[in-house]
């Protein structure tokens, strides 16, 4: 049975050190997350497909590599879970929906070429809302994934799959996407880190597109040095994506650490809001404190457009989204229905392969695009965005960052908001600006509840500013000292019976 | 949103859907789209509307071809993949 | 009931044409672009809509439109986007055509082009832009199934869309073919209908004559090459004329054209088929369009055939027949120039090109691009017919033997046979010969029949099967025999 010692289990970094360092091999590495999964994901069900001869081979192969001499590669021998929504060639991709059921895609995604050319292992597929349409991961067409903190509660969503697999300790690292807060709520939900870097700084090269002006693919560990780690390695410009920002990362990456003296925290009144719930709040308020103490200093401002924001989201998202899944119908791959002529044969396609949150967007989308309503709803909401966005340009001359809370509550219980789609799209209410305006946020483990459930704040900087933001939120992580491991889900509360684990 | 309208959106996107669906979608969408109303509250004339950051240029690429190596095995990944061609049912003319 | 005159009714017609870009590659992949191949051997993940996959706009393809628009006298945006056409068809597939909508490369153009001999007219180019071509779906007979091929999926198009300007079938003809013709010598597309690189839509309407308000606008698709243009639209006007004399009313629709009957029908309409909820593509963010790139590209913009011509007839002096002819095709505008530029006046090189080599092509059922014989080879040629080294006929024959077989001009006639012979020591030894075997003529001569020697001569060119260099006969003859009369 492979073990690892915690100063690895702990520590994306540590492991890749120690493969270099042939201390420990990438096989025993791989082998570890690979029992952990055995042992727990049956009750967590973060992975929708995890195939260990595969990973085995992929370890071995990089042991071959260090012991040829070849000991480069940044991430050597360290898992990577990737969201289901970014392809892998030849492994299924399903972006947890029936209309991509045993897809296999002919291409590497660029962030997972990149993992493995500096050799990462790619660690299975996780769950997620189905076209990473969700807050919940309850919209999967696969079954729902339990929070590892709390099995009876969500773990968030649309990359909730990945957030618990690295918080149950199934992989040291994880890819999401995150198009309104799709990386950093459930980052927030289970107690690890989860990034949405600058729009343009991650390629979008196979990660299949839900809103294409706002994905962008994001690194999820437990703490913010793996995921500066994972983020040297994904980010950069790429020439198959027209949005790729032809900014050289290297010299962000390399740029001196900020001290905490001195920094201007920007502290929106619209944060402090009444759906905020009293735990979260305190949490977040300690982290305030805990900037002043370190000589930083609290800057009130107002972000008046900020309960706009999720209006205005969703009717870009959907809008695109509309346009971006018209491709899913059977004709080139997934599965088609029987049908004998070609309307038909789409309209039963899509209607047995959709979940109903995803023909509800796909609807909406549609309806916002169409001859007579575009002025009033897609128009609209392209010039609510372009506010936002000024407002935050605004806000960033008088701050360098943002705080808040990443989420208003900490993980709900499983079935409690699935029926009501208004309720879970206020899930998104601190995240979703970031993305309007294309920028970088970042959502850390700040405290728990009483009843133990992680409390997330969340940082949010200009554009470009990733790496200033990471460096600030290490030295906060310092601050707040919390013991940032992966948990055992068997020791989590057991499940009520009444727990809905189907997405529909 | 009734459910002639749901029906005439269903059809433009291509899902077929059954009755029943279609009053549950219509009181979902009637509801979602009534949240929405919100954004009257926004002034917005003379806002030009913009997807992405201005500072984003569209780039090209260069005239070079670049064959994918593998064109059948594209075509196998459909299920109607029939010798060199994607078959489907017939559209009615 | 007082019979009733039929008010006469005028047509107003606008073409849309469609024109593929002669790129390498996709509008927005690398695949290969050309006409023909494998069914979906030339496709990729992006053009094949796989998920995840990208487009990235191609570079050339940016030229060739931005060079259309300058042939067209368009203005040039000096910001672009792409807009996404959404609707569901198999042979479409993203679900959405990648186009623009609102804000097109160029804009408020025109079309010179000649209705009659010497009458021009302008039509206005209300816009062209760019958009990716759809694949082919096939719908073989008595089957329940179409074929779909993604080949033709992403190549880069450029749609020019004309204002109603035009006044009847026969000028609608003469404005598509200057439209071929400015966009062949543009150097951006084959514009071949056959191969589909050139489309043409019709928009047609009728209104009374003298009014100046437009009529119900009919839109006739699927006509498939330069001919049926004018049969479409004088079906559908005398369709639409007969309509509105009985009474009738047009209806605003899309008619499609039937080759075999000649005739237009009503395009069964889609359901909801209009609403193609347009919206900039965000995969793609605005293009800037630099103005060094365009004032290049209109620097480099080849002159156009109606400049050719014009400076073919006043610069070089040349006939209208013959510039025109030679301004029929830019690569034979490209010979011409090329032999003029190696060394043969306008006229001389006019009558070779024009006169001999085309009338081969014409012959042989051969393309000027097929040709191996060169400019540099056809001014060989004529240079040594100036030099003497061949007959004007000869050089005819030998230039034949050239275009069927490639040969350069010296070689071509030597294997001929018909170089002329100018050596002085071997005319001179057949003249002595001749002279020695026609006893009879020489005496004729010496006689003083000066006509003798030209017998003389006939005999010494049939001696050397007609290469003998007749002057140079003529002067040796005179040399030994002196001049007609008695010897001295």
């Amino acid at each position: 049975m492979a073990r690892l010692p915690p100063e690895l289990t702990r520590s994306a970094r540590a492991i890749a050190d120690a493969v270099r360092s042939r201390k420990v091999s990438a096989r025993d590495v791989a082998d570890h997350y690979l029992e952990r999964a055995a042992r727990h994901d049956g009750t967590v069900h973060a992975f929708l497909h995890l195939d260990p001869a595969a990973i085995r081979a992929e370890a071995d192969a990089v042991d071959r590599r260090v012991a040829a001499g070849d000991a480069s590669g940044a991430l050597l021998g360290v898992p990577v879970a990737i969201k289901d929504n970014l392809c892998t060639r030849g492994v299924p991709t399903t972006c947890a929906s029936k209309i991509l059921a045993d897809y296999r895609p002919p291409y590497d995604a660029t962030v997972v070429a990149r993992i493995r050319a500096a050799g990462g292992v790619v660690f299975g597929k996780t769950n997620l809302d189905e076209f990473a349409m969700g807050a919940s991961t309850e919209n999967s067409g696969y079954g729902t994934t339990r929070n590892p903190r709390d099995l009876a509660r969500v773990p968030g969503g649309s990359s909730g799959g990945s957030a618990a697999a690295v918080a149950a300790g199934f992989a040291p690292l994880a890819l999401g996407s995150d198009t309104g807060g799709s990386v950093r709520q459930p980052a927030s939900l289970c107690g690890v880190v989860g990034l949405r870097p600058t729009y343009g700084l991650v390629s979008r090269y196979g990660l299949i597109a839900f809103a294409s002006s706002l994905d962008q693919v994001g690194p999820l560990a437990l703490n913010v040095d793996d995921t500066m780690l994972l983020m040297e390695v994904i980010g950069g410009h790429d020439p198959r994506d027209s949005t790729s920002r032809k900014v050289d990362l290297a010299p962000l990456a390399k740029a001196p650490a900020p001290t905490l003296a001195g920094l201007k925290v920007g502290v929106p009144a619209e944060y402090k809001v009444e759906g905020v719930e009293p735990e979260v709040r305190a949490a977040v308020e300690r982290c305030e404190q805990l900037l002043v103490k370190a000589g930083a200093r609290l800057v009130p401002l107002a972000l008046p457009l900020t309960p706009y924001a999720i209006p205005t989201y969703y009717l870009v998202v959907t809008s695109e989204a509309s346009s971006n899944l018209a491709r899913f119908d059977g004709v080139r791959y997934g599965p088609r229905a029987d049908a004998r002529e070609l309307s038909h044969m789409y309209g039963l396609t899509r209607a047995q392969g959709f979940g109903d949150e995803v023909k509800r967007r796909i609807m909406l989308g549609t309806f916002a695009l169409s001859a007579g309503y575009f002025d009033a709803y897609y128009k609209k909401s392209l010039q609510v965005r372009q506010r936002i966005l000024q407002e935050f340009t605004e806000a960033f001359t008088k701050c360098d960052f943002v705080l808040g809370p990443t989420a208003p509550t900490a993980a709900f219980p499983i079935g409690e908001k699935a029926s009501d789609p208004v309720q879970m799209y206020l899930c998104d209410v601190f995240t979703a600006p970031a993305p309007l305006a294309g920028l970088p946020a970042l959502s850390i483990p700040c405290g728990t509840t009483k009843g133990g459930l992680p409390i997330g704040a969340q940082l949010q900087g200009p554009a470009c500013s990733d790496f200033r933001m990471l460096r600030v939120a290490r030295e906060l992580e310092k601050l707040l000292a919390l013991d940032l491991v992966p948990c055992d889900p068997a020791s989590a509360p057991a499940p009520t019976n009444g727990g809905a684990s189907r997405g529909r | 949103m009734d459910g002639a309208e749901v029906r005439r959106i269903a059809s433009l996107a291509r899902l077929e859907l059954a009755d029943a669906e279609v009053d549950r979608f219509a009181s979902q969408l009637t509801a979602i789209l009534g949240y929405f109303e919100k954004l009257r509250e926004v002034a917005t004339e003379g806002v030009p509307p913009a997807s992405h950051p201005p500072e984003l240029k569209g780039p090209v690429r260069p005239d070079v071809a670049a064959p994918w190596p593998d064109p059948a095995g594209l075509v196998n990944l459909s299920r109607g993949a029939e010798g060199e061609f994607f078959r489907v049912p017939r559209v009615l003319e | 009931m007082a019979a009733e005159t039929k008010t006469a009714f005028e047509p107003v017609i606008g073409l849309e044409v469609h024109c593929q870009l002669a790129t390498k590659t996709k509008l927005f992949c690398g695949c290969e672009a050309g006409f023909g191949g494998q069914p979906n051997s030339r496709i990729c993940p992006i053009c094949t809509a796989q998920p995840g996959s990208l487009p990235v706009l191609d570079d050339e393809a940016l030229n060739l439109a931005i060079t259309v628009g300058l042939a067209l006298s368009c203005t040039i945006r000096a910001k672009t986007k792409f807009d996404r056409k959404n609707y569901f068809y198999p042979d479409l597939p993203k679900g959405y055509q990648i186009s623009q909508y609102d804000e097109p490369l160029c804009e408020h153009g025109f079309l010179e082009f000649e209705v009659e001999k010497g009458a021009t007219k302008r039509a206005r180019v209300l816009r062209v832009h760019m958009e990716e071509d759809a694949g082919k779906a096939l719908h073989p007979e008595k089957t329940s199934s179409s074929l779909v091929d993604l080949n033709r999926a992403g190549v880069p198009l450029v749609e020019i869309v004309g204002m109603p300007d035009l006044a009847s079938p026969a000028e609608a003809s003469a404005y598509l073919q200057a439209l071929r013709r400015l966009l062949r010598f543009a150097g951006v597309s084959e514009c071949d209908m056959e191969k589909g690189s050139l489309r043409c839509d019709a928009n047609v309407s009728i209104r009374p004559v003298g009014e100046t308000k437009l009529g119900t606008k009919v839109e006739i698709k699927n006509i498939n090459s330069f001919r049926n243009v004018e049969r479409a639209l004088v079906f559908e006007i005398a369709r639409q004329t007969e309509a509105m004399q009985s009474g009738g009313k047009i209806v605003q629709e899309t008619r499609s054209f039937r080759d075999t009957e000649g005739t237009t029908v009503s395009m069964r309409v889609k359901e909801s088929a209009d609403d193609y909820r347009y919206f900039p593509d965000p995969d793609l963010p605005v293009f800037e369009i630099d103005p060094a790139r365009v004032e290049r590209l209109r620097k480099a913009l080849p002159e156009s055939f109606l400049v050719k011509r014009a400076r073919y007839r006043d610069a070089w002096g040349l006939t209208e027949y013959d510039a025109r002819v030679l301004t029929e095709e830019p690569a034979t505008a490209r010979f011409f120039e090329a032999v003029v530029a190696a060394g043969l006046p306008p006229k001389a090189a006019a009558n070779w090109v024009q006169g001999e080599v085309l009338g081969w092509l014409t012959e042989s059922k051969r393309e000027l691009e097929t040709l191996q014989t060169t400019p540099a080879d056809l001014v060989d040629l004529v240079k040594m017919a100036e030099r003497g080294e061949l007959s004007h006929l000869a050089a005819k024959k030998v230039l034949r033997q050239m275009l069927d077989t490639g040969a350069k001009a010296a070689a071509a006639a030597q294997s001929l046979d018909l170089l002329q012979i100018r050596d002085a020591s071997s005319l001179g030894a057949t003249v002595d010969e001749v002279l020695q075997q026609e006893a009879k003529i020489v005496g004729d001569y010496r006689g003083g029949k000066e006509t003798a020697l030209n017998a003389l001569l006939g005999r010494v060119m049939r001696a050397t099967k007609g290469k003998g260099d007749p002057n140079l006969i003529k002067e040796l003859l005179l040399q030994k025999l002196g001049p007609a009369g008695p010897a001295k």
